[in-house]
Parts: C-alpha cells; sequence; structure tokens
C-alpha cells in the first residue's frame, strides 16, 4: 500500500515535465507501447517535533528518513491499457516502524476509448487522488487532503479534454492504508485548465466499515487552483472539508459509537521559476483536526499531548532544482507549528 | 579565671549554701479544661507549683518529682523529652511559682504566666504516659524520695471532678500560707468554675476556708428564676435540699431539689452542685450547702466540697414527667429549661397540646460521640434528627430552619458513670442479651429518669433509673427482609434491584488477590474479615435482588481470588437445589449471581490486573443470570481534581493535627460502572450505573478557598461548611456532571446507583434530578477526566445550568409514604446518601422503593469488629480488641444486622415478558434448551377458552446453519376466555435470531386480529462464570454492503452529524 504522502510526490514529479522519464521498450506506428519507468529517491525530514507530530511519523528524532524507491511497467495495445508498479518504500508513518516494505503498488488494466477518456480496473489510484493536491505546489506535502489514495477492487472512468477534465471511481471495501476496512469508496473530481487559470473540485464518501474497524461513514470535499499572476510565478491554493466518523471505543473486536469529526485544511503556495533549472516554493498552511481539539468531545487524550490545542499553522520554503533530466534536488524549511523543522531529498527517475 | 568563671563559682557557692528545702513546695494552682474540648484542655491544661521559702530558692533533684494521677488510678511519672524527670535541674525562686503545661500550651497562656512572675516548663514527655496533659479527671501529686509530700486529687476518683475548673490553694485557717498535705483535702481549695487563668504563675492563695452555715436559706426555685439566667447569679446563698441524684457525667456533682416545690411550672425546682466530693450514698439525705450561685455555659449551678447533712433518712424524689407547655412558644429547648436540674421522667406523650403521643426518639444509637468524646445516645423530640440537607435545598432558609430545629430537639443521654466500652449502665441487659434487648435508632425511649443539665449547647439527662427493653419502644423494628412489594399486575414480573455498602470488603490480607492501591482497610484478623464476610452473605442473600450494586468492595480486579469474586462464591453456596420443580424456592439455583467482570485492561482476560482507578475500593455489580443478562459493560471514567495545594501567605504548605497535608488538591471519584442489562423474556435495556462519589470527610480544593491561612503551618481547624454539604460539595457537582453526560449516551432505561455522598437535596442530586428553585451549581475547579480537562482549561469552574431529569424514587416513593427516606447515621442525624436515581422511562414501572433499615439503624456494637467491644476491661492495651485468649464479643451475631454502616437501598419494577425497546428484539433465554415464548393475544382477537395458540419460529440467518432436528413448537390450548398471555415453551432451538409468527386457531380457522408476527434472540444465558461480553455493532459505523454511486450527488451539502 503506498503511503499518500508519496503518492502525491510521484504525481508531482510526473506531472512535472522536466522530471517524467521512461523507457520505451517497445513503440509502434499505431500508437501501442511498453515502457519501463521508475525512479530512486534518498532524503528525508529533520529535527521533527514531538508537539506536533499528529500523523506524520512513527518516531519523532532527528532525521526520519523517507528513501523510496519505484518501478513500474505500463503498455497500451489495442487501446488496452495495463500498468504494473511495485514500491518499495518505509513505513516511517505514525503507528508504523520505520522499516522497508516492498509493495505492489499499481495493478490494472484499462481501456482507453479514445484519445480523451478511459477506464482502468483493479488495483489503482482513486480519481481524486490525483488531484488532491491540485494547488499545493511543495515537493514535500504541505497540508494532506485525506481522500482513499490506492484502492484495490477499483473501477475508475476519467476523461481529458482540451480545458475540462473529470473522473469518477468506486472502490468495493475499501481499506486504510494500515489495512483496517473503511467499507466501499466513491471519489470524484471535475476540473478546469487554462493557461492562466486552472482548477479542480473533488468529493469523496465513504460506507464505513460496519464495526470491523474505527473508520466510519465519511464524506470529503477538497479543492486547489493555480493562477499564474507573473509569467514565472504561479500561486496555488488547496484546501479540504472533511466529516469522518471514527469509533471512540471498542469491545473485544468490535469497533462501536462512531462519532463525527470535522477535519480542515488549507494551504496557500507560490512557485516561482527562478530558471530553467531552479524553482522556489513558498507556503503557508493551517490544519484542523477535531480530535486534536483539546477542548472538543472527542480529544484523543491517550494519543496526544495535553496541550496539543486545536489546530497547527506553518509554513515553508524551499527550492527544487533539476542539475539534469530526470534528477531533481529538493530542500524544504518550515517555521511555525510544523512536524519537522526540514526536508531534504534527491530523486532521479527512468 | 575569666570573670564569667569566678561568677560562675562565686554562683555556686551561694547556691549550695542557699537552697529551700523540699518542705518548702507546695502546689498552689491547678487548671483543668473540659474534656469535651482537647484542644483547650491541652491549651490550658496546667498545674503551679510554689516555692514558698521567704529567701531561699529551690532547685529539684532526681529525689523530688512530679506524678500525674490520670483518671484518678494510675500513676504516670512526667519526663523531658529525653526520658529524665521533668523538674530536675529546675530552680525556683523564692516566693516564686514554677507552672507545668503541655505542648500544646498557647503563647497567649505563656505570656500571662510570664506577666505573672511565673516560669512554666513544658511537660513533653518521652514516651507514653510521661507528657502533661489533664482533662479533668485527673491529679497531681510530688513524690520525695518515694514519698507524697504534697496532692491535689482523691485517690480512686475517677470522675470527671474538676471539668473546667480552676482549684486555688486555701490560705490555713490562720491566715497563714498552707503547708504540704500528702492527702487532698477539697475544704482548703476555692473551686472556680467556669476556668480562670488570670493568677496562674502568681504565688497567690485563696481566702482561708471559713465552715458553713445553715441559716438565711434561699430556695433552688429563687436561684432557677423563670428564665434561663440565674436572677442571684454571682451571689453567695445558702441552700438546702434533697439529693435527687449523684452523678459523675456530664460533670461531676449531685443535683438537690427543694424540700416543698414552689409549685410554679416555670422555674425548676432542682439545680446542679458541683463537686468532686459526693457520693452515691448521699441519695435521699438532706444536706445545706452555701454556694455563690453561678452560670457554667449557660447552666445555672452550685459548687460544694463540704456541706451539712440536715437529714440522714431516705426521702424520695419523684421523677416528674417533662411536659410541653404552650408557653415554651414551640421551642423544645425552652421546655428542658424548665427541667434544668431536675429528675425528670420521659413520658410516653410529652406534649399534651398536640394529637397522638409525642415522645423522645432515638436520633443515634449507642455510640461513641465525637462531641462529648464518651459513649452515649443521643435522643430527639418527635423524630430522630434528619440531615437538613435530606428534604431542603442545601443553603436553602428551610434547610437551616431545620438544622436548628434539631439543635434544639437534641437531648443527650448520660449515664450517670462513665459507660465502658458496649455497657450500658442504666441498661444492663443491652450487654446481657444484645440480640434481644437492642436500641435501634428512631425507638421512643419512654420510662427513663434523670436529671437534666444543660452544657455547650445541648441539653442532657443523666439516667438514674435501671431501664428494661420495654422502654425502648420499637417504631422501625428488626426485620429479616426488606418490606418491598412486589405485586405485579396479571402475567407481569418484578425485577428486584438494590444498593449494597460493603463496609471495606477487603480479602486480599487473607489470601486474595493483592491491591495495587494501598493498605487494607477492612478487618484486621481473619476472625474479623469471617465475621465480616458471614454478615454481608447474610445481607445480600435477604435483599433477595436480581441485581445488586456493591459499593466499598476492595478494588482488586475481577480474577478468580478478587474480593467480588469471594463475596458472590459465597453468597451462591446457599443456592444448591438445581431440581427445576423448585425454581421458585429461595434456596435454588436459580437465585445464584454472577460478578459483572470489566476487562479494564482490554487484555480480553478477566484478571486482578482489572483493577479500576486509583482507589483502594471501587464500586462492583451482582446480578442473577436467571433474570437479566448482559449486553454491555463499561466503565465511565470519573473526574479527578488536580488542583494546587493549599499555602498559606509565604506559599509553605500547610499541614493538619496529625501532620498530613491539609489539602492536596488531588482528589478523586471512584470510577463508575456501567452495565446495560437485558431483562430476559423482554427486550428491554435496563442500564445500571454503580457509583461512590468522593466523601464528605477530608476536603477539596474549594473548601479552604477565603481561609485566611497568613503565615500558619499548621491548621486544626475544620474547613467552613455554611450549607452542611460537607466536603467537596463542589467535586460532586463535577462528578454528576460526568456521570450524567456519558449515561446520555446510552439508550433505554436507566438507573444511577449508589453510595452520592450527597443527601437528597444536595447540589450534585440536584444536577442529576432537577433544580427546581433553580440554585446555582458551581463545579469544582481544576478537574481532568483522564488527563482531559473536564471543563475550562485554565481550570476554572463552571455553573451548571442543565438538570438531567433523573427521579429520586426513594424519596418520592417515602414522601407518598408520609415517611423519610435515610440510609445513613451520621452524629445524631439522618439522611440518605444512597440512592436510587431513575430515568423518567421507569418510573411507570415501579412497584416499591425502600431502605432497609438493618445498618444505619443499629449502633455500630454489631458489626464485625472486635475492637470496643469487650464486656470487661479486657480490652489490650496496644489494639483496644478483646483479648485473643479470650474472644467474648457478645455484640456480634452471624446475622445482616450491621453489616455495613449504610442501609441498602431498594427498588423494584415491573416488566411484561414480550415487551421491547423500540428496535430491539425480544430476548429469550434457555433453561435445558427449553425456551418460553411469550405471546400476549391482541385484545381484538377475543380470546376464548379452547382457541389453539400456535407458534412458527424462522431462523433469519440461513448462514447460521442451525440444527432443528429437535425443535418442538407447541400448541396451546386456551383453559380461559379474555387469556392475554401465553407463554410457549418452544423446545430444541438453537441460540440465534428467528422471527416468530404467533397466531390463535378457532376450529381450525385463524381467529381475525389475533396473528402477530416479531424477532426474538434466543440465546444461552449468562454463565455463573464471569466472562467478557463482547458488544454486537452498534450500526453507527456504517455499511459494507454496496453503496449507490448516486450517493456522491447527495455530497454536495456536509452531511448529518454523527454525535450523540
Amino acid at each position: 500500500m503506498l503511503r499518500k504522502t508519496t503518492v502525491a510526490i510521484a504525481l508531482a514529479s510526473l506531472f512535472c515535465a522536466t522530471g517524467a522519464s521512461a523507457v520505451a521498450l517497445q513503440q509502434s506506428d499505431n500508437g501501442d507501447y511498453i515502457r519501463l519507468y521508475g525512479e530512486v529517491g534518498v532524503g528525508g525530514h529533520f529535527a521533527t517535533n514531538p508537539d506536533y507530530n499528529h500523523d506524520e511519523f512513527y518516531d519523532t528524532k532527528g532525521f526520519v528518513d523517507d528513501s523510496f524507491a519505484t518501478m513500474g511497467v505500463k503498455g497500451e495495445r489495442s487501446n488496452f491499457i495495463y500498468r504494473l508498479e511495485l514500491d518499495y518504500q518505509r513505513r516511517n508513518w505514525l503507528g508504523g516502524d520505520g522499516e522497508f516494505e516492498l509493495a505492489i503498488d499499481k495493478m490494472y488494466l484499462g481501456y482507453r476509448f479514445d484519445e480523451y477518456q478511459w477506464v482502468q480496473f483493479g488495483l489503482t489510484d482513486t480519481a481524486f487522488d490525483r488531484y488532491d493536491h491540485y494547488g499545493d505546489f511543495t515537493f514535500n506535502k504541505a497540508v494532506e487532503t485525506g481522500e482513499a489514495g490506492d484502492q484495490e477492487n477499483t473501477i475508475k472512468y476519467e476523461a481529458k479534454f482540451n480545458n475540462v477534465f473529470y473522473g469518477v471511481s468506486y472502490s468495493y471495501d475499501g481499506k486504510h492504508k494500515s489495512g483496517a476496512a473503511q467499507g466501499d469508496i466513491v471519489n470524484g473530481y471535475v476540473g478546469w485548465k487554462a493557461d492562466m487559470f486552472s482548477g479542480v473540485f473533488g468529493l469523496e464518501s465513504r460506507a464505513g466499515s460496519d464495526g470491523i474497524s474505527k473508520y466510519g461513514e465519511q464524506k470529503l470535499m477538497g479543492f486547489g487552483v493555480r493562477v499564474e499572476v507573473m509569467p514565472k510565478l504561479t500561486l496555488g491554493f488547496n484546501a479540504f472539508l472533511e466529516d469522518e466518523d471514527l469509533a471512540t471505543r471498542k469491545s473485544g473486536d468490535v469497533y462501536l459509537a462512531y462519532e463525527t469529526f470535522r477535519n480542515v485544511g488549507a494551504t496557500l503556495s507560490a512557485k516561482y521559476d527562478y530558471s530553467q533549472s531552479t524553482q522556489v516554493i513558498a507556503s503557508i498552511n493551517h490544519e484542523e483536526y477535531e480530535s486534536w481539539d483539546i477542548e472538543g468531545p472527542n480529544f484523543d487524550y491517550t494519543q496526544l499531548p495535553y496541550a496539543f490545542g486545536k489546530e497547527r499553522r506553518w509554513a515553508s520554503l524551499g527550492a527544487n532544482y533539476y542539475p539534469a533530466k530526470g534528477i531533481v534536488l529538493s530542500i524544504e524549511g518550515r517555521v511555525g507549528e510544523a512536524p519537522e523543522a526540514a526536508y531534504a531529498y534527491a530523486r532521479m527517475y527512468f | 579565671m575569666k570573670k564569667t568563671l569566678l561568677s560562675l563559682a562565686l554562683a555556686s557557692m551561694f547556691s549550695t549554701t542557699a537552697y529551700a528545702g523540699v518542705d518548702d513546695l507546695i502546689f498552689t494552682e491547678m487548671v483543668q479544661a473540659s474534656t469535651q474540648n482537647v484542644d483547650n484542655a491541652i491549651a490550658l491544661g496546667s498545674v503551679e507549683i510554689t516555692n514558698t521559702h521567704a529567701t531561699e530558692s529551690f532547685t529539684f533533684t532526681d529525689d523530688t518529682a512530679l506524678y500525674i494521677l490520670g483518671s484518678g488510678r494510675h500513676e504516670n511519672k512526667l519526663s523531658t523529652a529525653n526520658g529524665a524527670p521533668l523538674l530536675t535541674g529546675l530552680t525556683i525562686a523564692p516566693g516564686k511559682s514554677l507552672v507545668v503545661l503541655n505542648t500544646g500550651a498557647t503563647d497567649e497562656y505563656k505570656d500571662t504566666i510570664t506577666a505573672n512572675g511565673g516560669d512554666f516548663v513544658i511537660g513533653e514527655g518521652s514516651a507514653r504516659y510521661t507528657n502533661f496533659f489533664i482533662n479533668g479527671d485527673d491529679g497531681v501529686y510530688l513524690k520525695h524520695n518515694g514519698s507524697v509530700i504534697d496532692r491535689i486529687g482523691t485517690v480512686g476518683n475517677s470522675s470527671y471532678w474538676a471539668v473546667d475548673t480552676t482549684l486555688r490553694r486555701r490560705l490555713d485557717s490562720e491566715g497563714n500560707i498552707p503547708v504540704q498535705a500528702a492527702t487532698f483535702d477539697a475544704s482548703q481549695w476555692e473551686v472556680t468554675s467556669p476556668l480562670d487563668t488570670s493568677t496562674v504563675g502568681k504565688a497567690n492563695y485563696a481566702e482561708a476556708f471559713t465552715p458553713f452555715v445553715c441559716e438565711n436559706l434561699t430556695t433552688i426555685g429563687e436561684i432557677q428564676g423563670p428564665g434561663s439566667v440565674s436572677p442571684l447569679v454571682g451571689q453567695s446563698v445558702a441552700v438546702e435540699g434533697v439529693v435527687s441524684a449523684v452523678v459523675s457525667l456530664p460533670a461531676s456533682g449531685f443535683y438537690i431539689r427543694d424540700l416543698v416545690p414552689d409549685g410554679n411550672p416555670l422555674t425548676s425546682d432542682g439545680i446542679f452542685v458541683k463537686s468532686g466530693s459526693a457520693n452515691t450514698n448521699m441519695v435521699g439525705q438532706t444536706v445545706c450547702l452555701g454556694s455563690v450561685v453561678a452560670e457554667s455555659y449557660d447552666q445555672t449551678q452550685l459548687d460544694a466540697e463540704v456541706w451539712e447533712v440536715t437529714d440522714t433518712s431516705y426521702t424520695p424524689t419523684l421523677a416528674t414527667d417533662i411536659e410541653v407547655l404552650e408557653s415554651d412558644g414551640g421551642l423544645f429547648a425552652t421546655t428542658l429549661e424548665r427541667y434544668e436540674g431536675m429528675l425528670v421522667n420521659l413520658p410516653q406523650d410529652i406534649n399534651p397540646l398536640e394529637d397522638g403521643d409525642q415522645n423522645m426518639r432515638v436520633s443515634r444509637s449507642f455510640s461513641f460521640n465525637y462531641d462529648s468524646y464518651r459513649n452515649n445516645i443521643t435522643l430527639a423530640y418527635k423524630r430522630p434528627n434528619l440531615q437538613p440537607n435530606q428534604k431542603f435545598i442545601a443553603g436553602s432558609p428551610e434547610s437551616a430552619a431545620a438544622a436548628a430545629q434539631n439543635d434544639d430537639y437534641r437531648l443527650v443521654v448520660e449515664s450517670a458513670t462513665k459507660a465502658a466500652n458496649g455497657v450500658i449502665p442504666y441498661y444492663p441487659d443491652f450487654l446481657n442479651s444484645p440480640h434481644t434487648d437492642y436500641i435501634r435508632i428512631d425507638d421512643s425511649v419512654v420510662g427513663m429518669e434523670g436529671v437534666i443539665s444543660y452544657s455547650y449547647g445541648d441539653y442532657a439527662l443523666t439516667v438514674t433509673n435501671e431501664l428494661k427493653s420495654h422502654n425502648f419502644i420499637k417504631n422501625i423494628p428488626r426485620t429479616d427482609s426488606p418490606d418491598l412489594d412486589e405485586t405485579t399486575a396479571a402475567d407481569r414480573f418484578a425485577i428486584r434491584i438494590a444498593a449494597q455498602n460493603l463496609f471495606n470488603y477487603f480479602n486480599s490480607p487473607f489470601g486474595g488477590a493483592q491491591n495495587q492501591f494501598g493498605q487494607s482497610r477492612g478487618a484486621d484478623t481473619h476472625h474479623e474479615f469471617i465475621q465480616q464476610k458471614t454478615k454481608l452473605v447474610a445481607a445480600i442473600r435477604a435483599l433477595d435482588a436480581d441485581v445488586v450494586g456493591l459499593m466499598e468492595m476492595e478494588n482488586n480486579g475481577f480474577g478468580l481470588t478478587s474480593a467480588i469474586a469471594d463475596l458472590v462464591n459465597e453468597v451462591n453456596v446457599y443456592y444448591n437445589d438445581e431440581w427445576a420443580n423448585n425454581h421458585d424456592k429461595p434456596y435454588s439455583t436459580e437465585n445464584r449471581y454472577v460478578f459483572v467482570g470489566f476487562d479494564h485492561n482490554g487484555n480480553q482476560i478477566l484478571d486482578e490486573l482489572d483493577a479500576l482507578g486509583s482507589d483502594a475500593i471501587a464500586t462492583g455489580i451482582i446480578y442473577r443470570p436467571s433474570k437479566l443478562s448482559i449486553e454491555r459493560t463499561r466503565v465511565v471514567t470519573m473526574p479527578q481534581q488536580k488542583a494546587p495545594t493549599i499555602v498559606n501567605d509565604n506559599n509553605e504548605v500547610i499541614k493538619d493535627g496529625k501532620d498530613e497535608i491539609l489539602e492536596s488538591g488531588q482528589n478523586y471519584h471512584r470510577d463508575a460502572l456501567v452495565t446495560t442489562f437485558l431483562v430476559n423474556q423482554t427486550g428491554k435495556r435496563l442500564t445500571l450505573a454503580v457509583n461512590h462519589f468522593k466523601s464528605k470527610g477530608s476536603t477539596c480544593w474549594e473548601d479552604w478557598q477565603g481561609v485566611e491561612f497568613g503565615d500558619a503551618v499548621k491548621w486544626t481547624s475544620s474547613a467552613p461548611d455554611l450549607d452542611k454539604q460537607g466536603s467537596c460539595a463542589e467535586f460532586r457537582v463535577s462528578g454528576a456532571v460526568q456521570l450524567a453526560e456519558e449515561m446520555e449516551k446510552i439508550d433505554g432505561d436507566k438507573i444511577i446507583l449508589g453510595d452520592l455522598n450527597s443527601y437528597a437535596k444536595e447540589d450534585a442530586i440536584l444536577v442529576l434530578t432537577e433544580n427546581p428553585r433553580n440554585k446555582t451549581l458551581t463545579t469544582a475547579s481544576h478537574t481532568f477526566i483522564g488527563t482531559k480537562p473536564q471543563f475550562n482549561l485554565d481550570g476554572s469552574p463552571v455553573n451548571i445550568n442543565k438538570t438531567y431529569g433523573y427521579v429520586d424514587i426513594l424519596s418520592k416513593v417515602f414522601e407518598q409514604k408520609g415517611k423519610t427516606a435515610w440510609s445513613y447515621s451520621y452524629n445524631d442525624e439522618l439522611g440518605s446518601l444512597d440512592h436510587i436515581l431513575i430515568s423518567p422511562s421507569l418510573e411507570e414501572r415501579v412497584l416499591d422503593a425502600t431502605d432497609w433499615h438493618i445498618n444505619a439503624a443499629e449502633s455500630s456494637l454489631y458489626d464485625y469488629n472486635m475492637e470496643y467491644k469487650c464486656d470487661d476491661d479486657e480490652d489490650s492495651e496496644t489494639d483496644n480488641k478483646c483479648d485473643d485468649n479470650n474472644l467474648v464479643n457478645k455484640f456480634y451475631a452471624p446475622d445482616h444486622f450491621r453489616s455495613s454502616d449504610h442501609d441498602p437501598a431498594l427498588v423494584s419494577l415491573s416488566y411484561l415478558p414480550g415487551e421491547t425497546d423500540a428496535g430491539r428484539s425480544m430476548y429469550l433465554t434457555k433453561l435445558n434448551k427449553l425456551v418460553k415464548v411469550p405471546y400476549s393475544i391482541p385484545e381484538a382477537a377475543g380470546a376464548l377458552a379452547g382457541d389453539v395458540a400456535t407458534i412458527k419460529i424462522t431462523p433469519q440467518n440461513d448462514d447460521d446453519r442451525l440444527d432443528l432436528g429437535q425443535l418442538v413448537e407447541p400448541n396451546v390450548v386456551l383453559t380461559k376466555d379474555g387469556t392475554t398471555l401465553v407463554n410457549f415453551e418452544v423446545f430444541g432451538a438453537p441460540s440465534a435470531e428467528y422471527s416468530a409468527k404467533v397466531e390463535l386457531l378457532r376450529d381450525g380457522e385463524v381467529v381475525p386480529g389475533s396473528g402477530l408476527t416479531f424477532d426474538l434472540e434466543i440465546a444461552n444465558r449468562d454463565t455463573l462464570v464471569a466472562e467478557i461480553k463482547q458488544e454486537e455493532k452498534d450500526n453507527s459505523g456504517g455499511s459494507m454492503g454496496f453503496i449507490s454511486l448516486l450517493s456522491l450527488l447527495g455530497l454536495s451539502a456536509l452531511r448529518r452529524r454523527n454525535r450523540k
């Protein structure tokens, strides 16, 4: 199961023109192809802060390694598409053990109706996953939108026209990245893309685990916009609003008394193209999880420090440097109520 | 040679030549305060020794030592802190005095002594009985080389002969300074009472004794006068009267009456003569004495140590019946004032102005009285005293008026001599046959005779006649089972619920699981433990309840050796008949209990590690699986107070009289055990929350707010308690709010029961029930649920404007019966600390509710303890228990009386088989594969005799693959027209969810309107071994089936909030 952070990173890099890369194993005139692709990344989080570690790190220490590798094959034959992708990643999130694991991240077959529309079946990312950080330019993630991520048993339809793009997916018996049941998940998005302005609006709904895990029903609304204010300066805004039911107690193996927690987050980011190979990225962020609210009825005082408060706010400043095609060096510093002080990463794509 | 050394040498030369003789030492003054006021006794108890030599000082050596004659008997040599004789090395200058004081003597008193020219020494002592402490029944003497040379107090006089008294030595008959006397001659001492410390430290003497001449007599009626204060106070009078009683309590002395009464009911014809010299042979003699008329704490009295016996023959005094007059203005104290000093009788009816009999009731059974520091009884006029907050809202004018009435109605009953433990001198049968001649609270006391005195705001009656059991008329007799009505309407059945305090049932010292939270609070010995267990088991069996909430159970988990397992096993031994035809017999196994286990640490095992909270005691629940089944258990974490420690102006931690932290700011409730039961044969849920709120005894942070400590590091005064709620009223409000809020999350009928440590109209109860006068109810400060602040982050308290609507069913039912609920006796006031608060939804089900007065009404002598109960002087010096080789405790019996200090509370509820909560199927339990399926025949069907009721049950879930091979679905032929309920005895249905279809057939045809279909859950009964009950999903977590893609369309607005 791929961690959402890294999905976001991977996607961000895919969309990044200078970073995309692949090895064509076969390329036919009719458009059929087989490509091998992948990446190797080394780096991680520096000076993680226990006061603001909500769901980020399995341990708050000087350096939390976030090294990551992926390799995949994708192809198309007579409009049928497929993809197989393997990830090697660290389980470094809260509740994980910090060790590496190898996982099949994507495994789907699909069909491309035409140049603009396609469907996928199998293990793939849910529709909104692709755009949930649309307005967030940071290399490391800023505010995370808690959508479903990769799911098995998924049917996804997507369409991308000149300006309009949209997609919807349905996942049967969805699961949290930890493997816990979440019930069926439906999500979708609709977006508009133009030179100066583009934006995405997404929704997600899940049916809940019915007492099998702590996850009950959930509804999520997210959106992201990008505005090019100057040729080299783009502003982004990303936000979400989520009502998630979580169990408040457990009897034996049965989770009970689900109550709704409202979570809100927003990121305002800016990207400045300093040169062909260098970007400077800044962000300011606000996050509010009801379970953090010490005055709220469901403050999880067994998990969080007594003085956590209602929300966290921080800002970041970072730079991406592309010394050559398929290589990115990224560094980011954070100030405020951030779970880490800095992030540094080097990545190569093929 | 240095000058200082020279001067020392010279001084020693002079001193060796200038010693006064030991013959020059005499006691000149002694002050003994009241036994009722230990602080005063410590502060003011003192004895003055004077060196009468004109010119020479006296230095004590080991040859001359000071002794206390403790209680007239015990010879205690006084010592310094390091064990040396107290006075050795001390010097008294000629004509000066040395005063011996207690370690607690006040600085003010020391200043008085110094100002009077005296010195003082503190009798610190090095071990027990070597310190200086006198409190009214003690004497002192000086010994020189083994011989007594001077003495105050008569050897063998163990009475309180000098309470609140200053004795000053008189000049001798020639007016000279007196000489030593090895025996005590009371006539050589001037008695001043109340005590006077103004001349202590000064070597002064009272006037020489002048023999009294019996002439110019004043009558007692003239001395007493019609008011509460004598018109002759301060005047010397000569009085002649017949001695009606000689007593040593409340003070030592005798009572005399006028030879001829004045016939005026407004003036007393008797008076108390304070004396350390009286003896019981004087009763009936006529004496003449002289005295100054004094008011001692508002009692008119005389003092005399010598008198003239004018008639040695016996003249009887008839006791006068106490009678309320219209002129008393409704104040009982005014009634008693008219009898002050007289020999009276308590009649069957004290007040002829009112209908019925008004008599004196026992308001505190025979026990140690912490006001007077001795064993006695308190009576109250008309009724036992009720705690003012039991019927009236705490802090209200009505509550204050009730408190004032309690003070007015109080009459303390004293014996003429101090009562030994377990002995009532005027009622010998109490000790001789304690299980038939007992005294209970609310007994009417009739025919008791004695003399009336007044002291410290209370009237007392010192008994002079010997009483029998007929003098104690039982208004609430002992019973062997609670009087609880369980008569139900036809077809219905009753469920009985009880709350029982276990009086600290601790089995860890006797083989039980370890207590992780501190020492044992319960029995001290195995012998006591067995007695405790026997009594509790008897009580629980007699309660015969289907579920019992238990308080003060040792908090040692839910393993096999836990206290609750130990107790329930013993209770179950009695229920041993397994035959089905005896199912309704008291000894049937159907009545067996099992305790509710809480897997508190979540490890899926019930064991000793599942202890709750952090207190040495916890609550518990036991129930009968034949009647109830657990649906869900949980523990409600109750608030803790984590407030600042109480400090003085210098930020120093203040300690109390026992050198413990006055108030640490850390306070706890016991966590509440909450169990949702299903009433078997119905689908009705019944949730029981068993509680034990923070006590009224030790304080909380709030109780000290507003107290000015200054720079004091030690504080012996109690915290102010203006509204009589005791300590921690605010903290109990916090507890009530937390409990009620958590209970709001639970559906169905609910009961909050247990020891809420609040009387019925106190703040915590108002929160849980109703607050009709909108009293401001404020929580405690700095309360936390676990680590989470309960209210405000800054710890500030909140006012609670919401009430939770529970019904105080005990108060309500008692009120309907014209009575008042009570379950606890504290001092001489009764009230309910143990409550049964029901949700309004249950009110119509209530058949009856009651307190069973087996404990609070009884003397504590009947409990399991062995302390203070021997019928002789065998109490061990060290632990006050009967000596091991003489385990005579006549008060113990293996019965339910005084099994605890709180009375159990009970309520009975009515249920109809087959009724269910909305959305819940019937819950039917099997016994020997048989299950009874109730069919409430609709009235419209018009059931007739001969109709055949039929049933068909169908499993709801085919996946269960049930073996229905043995299933028997019987037909039931109605025997009566108008039958409303049929129970089908279905055999062989495996445990599962079923749908049932029932109907009536008449002549083979279905009777119109008779058919019903309903869901039922057939299950095994809960086992008799406690198990962890896993709950079923509650449907709040969504569903795992396919959801429609269309739901996405409904996403635009954020959805309903799933919140209780």
